[in-house]
Parts: C-alpha cells; sequence; structure tokens
C-alpha cells in the first residue's frame, strides 16, 4: 500500500508539479535539474511500481478478491485495464525516453534539443499516468465503499 | 540523430504488442479460478509476437541506424527484464498457474522480455 500511493504521488507530482517548473527554467537550469533527478527516477520508480503489483496482487489472491466470484469483480477487471494502460505507457515511452536522457547526459556535450524533447516526453507521460492513478484510487474507492 | 523521416514506427507498434499480450493476461487472470478457453489468450499471443517479428524485420532496413548503440543499451536492458520476468514467471508458478494457462503467459513474459529492451535502445540510438 504504502508503495501504491508513493507511486501515485510521485507520478503526480512529476507531471503536474516538477513539468510546469522545469517548463519555466533556463535551459542550463533544466539540464542540472534533469542530471540529478533521472538517475534517481530511473531507480525509484521501476521500484515502486514492481512492489506494488507483486504485493496488490498476492495480497488479493490472500484474500480471495481476485476471483472472478468475488462481488466487485467488474471493478477488479476495470482496474486490470487502468493499471494495463498505465504499464504499457510506460514501458513504451517513459522508461526508454528515461535511460535515453540518462545517456544523453552521459556525453561531454549534451545535445539540449534533445534533451528537451525527452523530457517533455517524460513530463507528460508521467502526467498522463497520474490521471491513470487517480482512476485507479477512485475505483479502489468505490470498492471499498461496497 | 538518425534520420526522423527514416525510421520506422518501433515504438507505436511495440506499444501494440505490449497492449495485446496484457489484454491476453487481463482475459486469463479475469477468470480465476475457473476454467476459460485459452484461444483468445493465444490469438492476442500470436497477433503480438508477429508484430515484434514485424518491428524486428523493418528496422533491420534502415540505413544508418546506430546498430552499436541500440546493442549497447539493449543488451542490459534484455538482462534486466529478463530477470523481472523470471521473477513474474516464478509467481505464477508459486500460485499454481500450470498447463496451458502457464505456456501462454510464460511466451507472453517471453515478447515482454524482448519487445522493452528493443524499445528502450531504439529510443536511445534513433537519439544518438
Amino acid at each position: 500500500m504504502a508503495f501504491g500511493a508513493a507511486w501515485t504521488i510521485v507520478d503526480l507530482f512529476m507531471g503536474f508539479v516538477i513539468g510546469p517548473i522545469l517548463g519555466r527554467m533556463s535551459v542550463p537550469a533544466r539540464i542540472e535539474l534533469t542530471t540529478k533527478l533521472m538517475p534517481k527516477m530511473v531507480l525509484i520508480m521501476p521500484t515502486v511500481v514492481s512492489v506494488t503489483l507483486a504485493a496488490g496482487w498476492q495480497l488479493g489472491v490472500e484474500m480471495g478478491t481476485v476471483d472472478s466470484s468475488y462481488y466487485h469483480h467488474g471493478l477488479l477487471v476495470a482496474s486490470y485495464v487502468v493499471v494495463g494502460v498505465m504499464a504499457v505507457i510506460a514501458l513504451g515511452l517513459l522508461e526508454p525516453a528515461n535511460i535515453a536522457i540518462l545517456i544523453e547526459l552521459k556525453k561531454p556535450a549534451p545535445n539540449p534539443a534533445v534533451i528537451e524533447k525527452l523530457m517533455k516526453r517524460f513530463i507528460y507521460t508521467s502526467g498522463i499516468i497520474g490521471l491513470l492513478q487517480v482512476a485507479t484510487l477512485l475505483i479502489m474507492t468505490r470498492i471499498a465503499a461496497g | 540523430m538518425t534520420e526522423e523521416t527514416s525510421l520506422p514506427p518501433v515504438t507505436q507498434v511495440g506499444m501494440v504488442s505490449l497492449a495485446l499480450i496484457v489484454a491476453g493476461g487481463i482475459y486469463l487472470s479475469s477468470h480465476i479460478p475457473g476454467d476459460v478457453s485459452l484461444m483468445p489468450a493465444v490469438i492476442l499471443l500470436v497477433l503480438s509476437a508477429l508484430l515484434l517479428a514485424l518491428n524486428f524485420l523493418a528496422l533491420a532496413r534502415v540505413k544508418n541506424f546506430r546498430w552499436k548503440r541500440f546493442f549497447d543499451v539493449a543488451k542490459w536492458s534484455f538482462l534486466a527484464y529478463l530477470v523481472i520476468a523470471g521473477l513474474i514467471e516464478y509467481a505464477f508458478v508459486r500460485n499454481d498457474v500450470t498447463g496451458g494457462t502457464l505456456v501462454v503467459l510464460t511466451l507472453s513474459l517471453l515478447i515482454f522480455a524482448i519487445h522493452v529492451p528493443m524499445m528502450i535502445g531504439f529510443t536511445v540510438a534513433r537519439y544518438d
């Protein structure tokens, strides 16, 4: 649960707080922030996502909520779809952009245009995933409310 | 950077391929613990594999692509995703998934472990 909350908070923070701030910074400042931020994100995000999904599934198996006979099975399947969309976006767009930024920053003369393009992709997709996280929160609230 | 106009839509095709195996996984997991026809999941898996093959072919035809950079990045990503796929496979086995369902999920994980490193390697190489 803690890792799940961390995943949601980090995505929303990146998309809706860091993103707009980054857009108003000077290019050298953006590069400096990106240089320090992105290596941490490569470690943090896959970890919180993997732990959330693995632990969440095991908890569901233990509690029997993943069974097709569960009362809110339809809502559970809806959450699978939302998480599936998040996974495809994260694996296809977010993580490649993250790795590409890291590699570009390690060059003796990083190309600011490439970093800017990839950071935009990173920030926008973080925001989209954050919104999808809100959708999972709504589904969980609906399930908890009975 | 490799000329943008000459690049095939590797990322987009890769995401569609991933979406297909995710859909197959959702279909199978939404029927736990009952028996379910594997045919829809198999069809999705085959389509996903076809897209993977098409992606490789399309990328292989690109002239002047940064292959060294691509493989430098993709091989390490593949190692990481092989470990991740192994952990997920372990979870399936621990949860008593057997038979045809396990075969379909295992092959889906294989496509996942190949396609994601391919997309990472492609993204890095195209902007190199």
